[in-house]
């Protein structure tokens, strides 16, 4: 077991397997060499946190993804499976910060099926529509809207 | 915590699972998501085929602003303009205008495939530019007092520069109908075939550049104008050029020309833009549909009649026309 502690102070015994799909961790226990130190999460808070072990705990068995670069491999299919797409059926704050936190963890997979969840909530939108779910404020100047849509023109229309 | 709150290298894990289309509409939905999704295209250079002229010259526009050797060639040439600049030009030399102009030459001379294969070297050599650069970034930027004194210190009009071209070419992008006057008087071949669109009056054509346009018909009578046989530039010809842009008035000053002769891609795309109305009662359309029927080409004519409707009689129409 390890035992993990958030940043606001809870503590969180873990099994070593499934603390470790965090690479992250992986790498602390592996430098520490004495799995039953406690280990400080300090950028990720305990409902985050209990969020995301939940998540390692499902997919501990898994085969750990490779991290290869594959930047030009676009195209990439946003299929997440049903367990996942469960799990991600949270408020918008909680779905970003578990993005947060698997990129801070470094848990490959999950940041992966939180883009592709975030990718789905764009797909097909407008602008307009885009700043509604996501309650972002449009700060252009109409100029500079008039300009970035004059860019965009001709590849909008294909 | 929201979507606009998470870094810039997640954003873009993010955009991998999109298409392009919805990159471009993250591009317009604030200044962050616009700057992420501008330096993705940068970096992925995915959907290349789908990007106009203006998101080309702004992605190099992007790139050469973040590199410090290119920045300091830019301002060394900027001080250069500025220094030969007199008058009211003086004011358009500035780091930023040098910037833009460049990318802008870049992307229609040599083309946006070329800017986007070549945007790492891009820049390489603005610094030891000489003055034959000079002119005719002088000519992209509308620095007509610089132009003047290049061509009076012996520079020659007709000259072409490997990346931004012309003088002409620059002016019948910007529809410059001062500067286009000064270089078709100083001998400026206005036939002369360059740059990615081809020649100057297809540039013009397509940019809607109606001064420029009027000024290069006026100084060749003979200038190409469509070709049905020998297709160039990006849009086979100049009348291609403007009815693929839909620029009306350019269409009708083409088609009033006697030489005129489209093809039949062409005529589909007057017909498709509505460039051209095809209307029996007037005198354009009589004279185009005169022309095209003496050429024999009758699948034209065939189109032409089509989209006036089936009820009119189309032999008689012919032969009123002739």
């Amino acid at each position: 077991m390890v035992k993990l502690t958030s940043s606001d102070g809870e503590s969180f015994d873990v099994e070593k397997e499934v603390a470790e799909r965090s690479v992250l961790i992986k790498n602390m226990i592996e430098d520490v060499g004495d799995a039953s130190t406690e280990i400080p999460i300090p950028n990720v808070t305990a409902n985050v946190l209990k969020k995301v072990l939940e998540w390692c705990e499902h997919h501990k068995g898994d085969p750990i993804l490779a991290n290869e670069d594959d930047t030009d491999a676009r195209k990439k299919s946003t299929d997440i499976d049903e367990w996942d797409q469960k799990f991600m059926q949270v408020d918008q704050e909680m779905l970003f910060e578990i993005i947060l936190a698997a990129n801070y963890l470094d848990i490959k997979a999950l940041l992966e099926v939180g883009c592709k969840t975030v990718a789905n909530m764009i797909k097909g939108k407008t602008p307009e529509e885009i700043r509604r779910t996501f309650n972002i404020q449009n700060d252009f100047t109409p100029e500079e809207e008039a300009q970035i849509r004059r860019e965009n023109e001709w590849a909008e229309d294909r | 915590m929201g979507f606009d709150n998470l870094c810039a290298d997640v954003i873009i894990l993010v955009f991998d699972y999109v298409d392009l289309n919805n990159i471009f509409s993250m591009r317009r939905v604030c200044r962050y998501f616009n700057n992420v999704a501008t330096d993705y295209l940068l970096r992925r250079r995915s959907g290349r085929d789908y990007m106009n002229d203006q998101l080309v010259s702004r992605l190099t526009f992007e790139e050469l602003a973040c590199n410090k050797t290119s920045n300091d060639d830019v301002s060394q040439v900027a001080f250069r303009l500025a220094s030969l600049a007199t008058g009211a030009d003086n004011t358009k030399c500035n780091v930023e205008s040098c910037r833009k102009a460049i990318c802008v030459a870049l992307t229609v001379y040599r083309g946006r495939r070329w800017v986007l294969d070549n945007l790492k070297c891009i820049a390489d050599g603005v610094g030891a530019w000489k003055a034959d650069a000079i002119m005719v970034l002088a000519s992209w930027l509308g620095l007509e007092s610089v132009v003047r004194k290049s061509l009076a210190d012996g520079m020659q009009v007709n000259m072409s520069h490997d990346r931004l071209g012309s003088a002409l070419y620059a002016a019948a992008f910007n529809d410059d109908e001062s500067l286009a006057r000064l270089l078709i008087a100083k001998g400026a071949d206005v036939r002369k075939i360059e740059g990615s669109y081809g020649d100057a009056l297809q540039l013009a054509a397509y940019k809607g550049s109606e001064k420029v346009v009027r000024l290069l018909l006026a100084a060749d009578a003979d200038i190409r104008i469509s070709s049905p046989s020998a297709a160039y530039g990006l849009y086979g010809s100049p009348l291609g050029a403007a009815a693929a842009a839909g620029h009306e008035t350019i269409v009708q000053l083409f088609l009033q020309r006697k030489s005129t002769n489209p093809n039949e891609e062409v005529v589909r795309l007057l017909l498709r833009h509505r460039a051209v109305q095809f209307d029996p009662e007037c005198q354009t359309s009589r004279k185009l549909l005169a022309n095209i029927a003496k050429h024999g080409n009758l699948r034209i004519v065939q189109l032409l009649l089509d989209s006036i409707g089936k009820d009119k009689d189309g032999p008689r129409l012919i032969t009123s026309c002739l």
